[in-house]
């Protein structure tokens, strides 16, 4: 997208994300890699402010699809904090091919990372490739199940989020939480309602969700439907082994 | 005799297309064109004519054996109507029908999902519920939403970005000066968003006439008594009920 005067670009509470209001309406991220996308998303080019010999600069950002994303979703439906900041190193549970964790790679910048792991193969073709132009994104082709399989390749993390589509997708991001997510440190889980139990009401099942991460040690924030990017889906937030404030 | 015309090159004149500025007016007719359209038009009105001719000087006592079969309506001859379609024909085109219509709508829903990929509908009243987890009584009621999400007062119902006082304070936003530069990008926009919603009806008008279609194929091959269930109803086509025959 063209046109340095024709698009306005705001900063988003979330340090990281922009939004872009012209002739579209969009969520995006910077780009680290200026001049490709990863998955054929749209780029938009803006003016930056003008530097000290008074060249102008220009920034380019990534459109980031919440039709796609569950975390852009979540962004747009109004979350107060990702907890994916620049510089933290994120846990990233169901990564497909990658689309999304593109776009956490640029949230995180050149001093975060982003430990993305998927199972299934084509898909982990698609996440190894993107890997190797983004060089704080680590691609493990691992079942989720089994943190101890990729123990030796994640370090601490600061943030685990969880896009599984499973139904005891509570127990894996626990266990996974448990060996790799720092004290005080969050989750955020995306759940999608009819993959737990198609057959309960939604909000039952969110419900639930929340009550099987109290009782692994989280303490739930926030909780959000991803209206009308999904239907019978949430994100829930959550923070793990909160320090006790003492009264 | 060679000449010198014949060793010296020539520049060839090449012939010029229409200008890109004006290339929403077509292809630019050259004489060559403008002699076939005027052929084609001489060609019609002298046929015209000579129709109207023959209707000046027709014989009101004319006769012809095929007259005593023919039919006319308001003094102008019907012409016998084509036989209808046989059974297998009929159903065979409906197929072909059904697969047009399956066709269309995907290409709608590609081209929706295409554009809904860069308009987030930012603008649209929040439809989501969000819940905020508080741990007691006392906090649910002194809940205030700006205090928060840490933002000012005004913001804090813009679901799809509630600035922090920080980033109010320090980051500037980037782009466009005034409101005129994006006058006419905005109107693009509101056209792409009329156009998605165009789509998205569209598909669903298909998905209605394929449900139709499919009832109509079925009705067609049924055997044996067919009964009414349900009349048409919400746009669906009628629900009928047949007992499944084997096919010998």
């Amino acid at each position: 997208m063209k046109g340095g005067a024709k698009v306005v670009v705001e900063p988003h509470r979330h340090e990281g994300v922009f939004i872009a209001r012209s002739k579209e309406d969009a969520l995006c991220t910077l780009n680290s890699t200026p001049g490709k996308a990863v998955y054929g998303e749209k780029l938009i080019s803006v003016d930056g402010p003008p530097t000290a010999d008074g060249a102008t600069t220009k920034i380019e950002y990534r459109v980031w699809n919440p039709f796609r994303s569950k975390i852009a979703a979540a962004i747009l439906g109004g979350t107060e904090n990702i907890w994916m900041a620049p510089g933290s190193k994120v846990l990233y549970l169901g990564a497909a091919a990658g689309t999304s964790v593109s776009h956490v790679s640029d949230i995180v910048g050149p001093a975060g990372c982003v430990y993305a792991v998927e199972f299934a193969h084509r898909p982990g073709r698609d996440l190894i490739n993107m890997a190797k132009s983004r060089t704080n994104v680590i691609p493990i082709i691992e079942d989720a199940r089994h943190p101890l399989k990729y123990r030796m390749l994640v370090g601490m993390v600061d943030c685990v989020f969880a896009d599984v589509a499973q139904p005891d997708q509570a127990r894996i991001v626990a266990l996974n939480s448990h060996y790799f997510l720092k004290n005080g440190g969050h989750c955020v889980i995306s759940v999608k309602a009819s993959c737990v139990d198609s057959t309960a009401a939604p909000e039952a099942v969110f419900a639930q969700e929340v009550s099987k991460l109290r009782s692994e040690g989280f303490k739930p924030l926030e909780q959000l439907t991803l209206e009308p990017y999904e239907r019978d889906h949430a994100v829930v937030v959550a923070e793990y082994r909160a320090a006790k404030k003492s009264k | 005799m060679s000449s010198l015309r014949n060793a010296v090159k020539r520049k060839t004149h090449k012939e010029r297309a229409q200008p890109a500025s004006r290339s929403k007016f077509g292809l630019l007719e050259k004489h060559s064109d403008y002699v076939l359209r005027a052929r084609d038009y001489n060609a019609k009105r002298d046929r015209l004519n000579a129709l109207r001719l023959k209707a000046s000087l027709r014989n009101p006592d004319e006769f012809y054996f095929g007259m005593h079969k023919a039919k006319t309506k308001e003094g102008v001859h019907q012409v016998e109507g084509s036989s209808s379609l046989d059974h297998e024909t009929a159903h065979m085109l409906k197929t072909q029908d059904m697969a047009y219509i399956h066709m269309k709508r995907a290409v709608d829903i590609k081209k929706a999902e295409r554009l809904k990929a860069g308009l987030h509908m930012l603008d649209a009243p929040p439809q989501n519920t969000h819940t905020v987890f508080v741990k007691n009584k006392r906090q649910r009621r002194a809940f205030d939403a700006a205090e928060y999400f840490d933002t000012a007062p005004e913001l804090a119902g813009r679901t799809f970005n509630r600035p922090r006082m920080a980033t109010l304070e320090s980051k500037q936003v980037l782009g466009a000066e005034s409101r005129a530069d994006l006058k006419k990008a905005l109107k693009q926009r509101d056209a792409a968003y009329q156009e998605v919603e165009a789509r998205e009806e569209r598909a669903r008008k298909m998905t209605r006439a394929a449900a139709h279609l499919a009832a109509q194929r079925a009705l067609m091959t049924a055997r044996g008594t067919v009964t009414k269930v349900k009349g048409a109803e919400k746009g669906q086509p009628p629900v009928y009920k047949w007992k499944r025959q084997r096919a010998k």
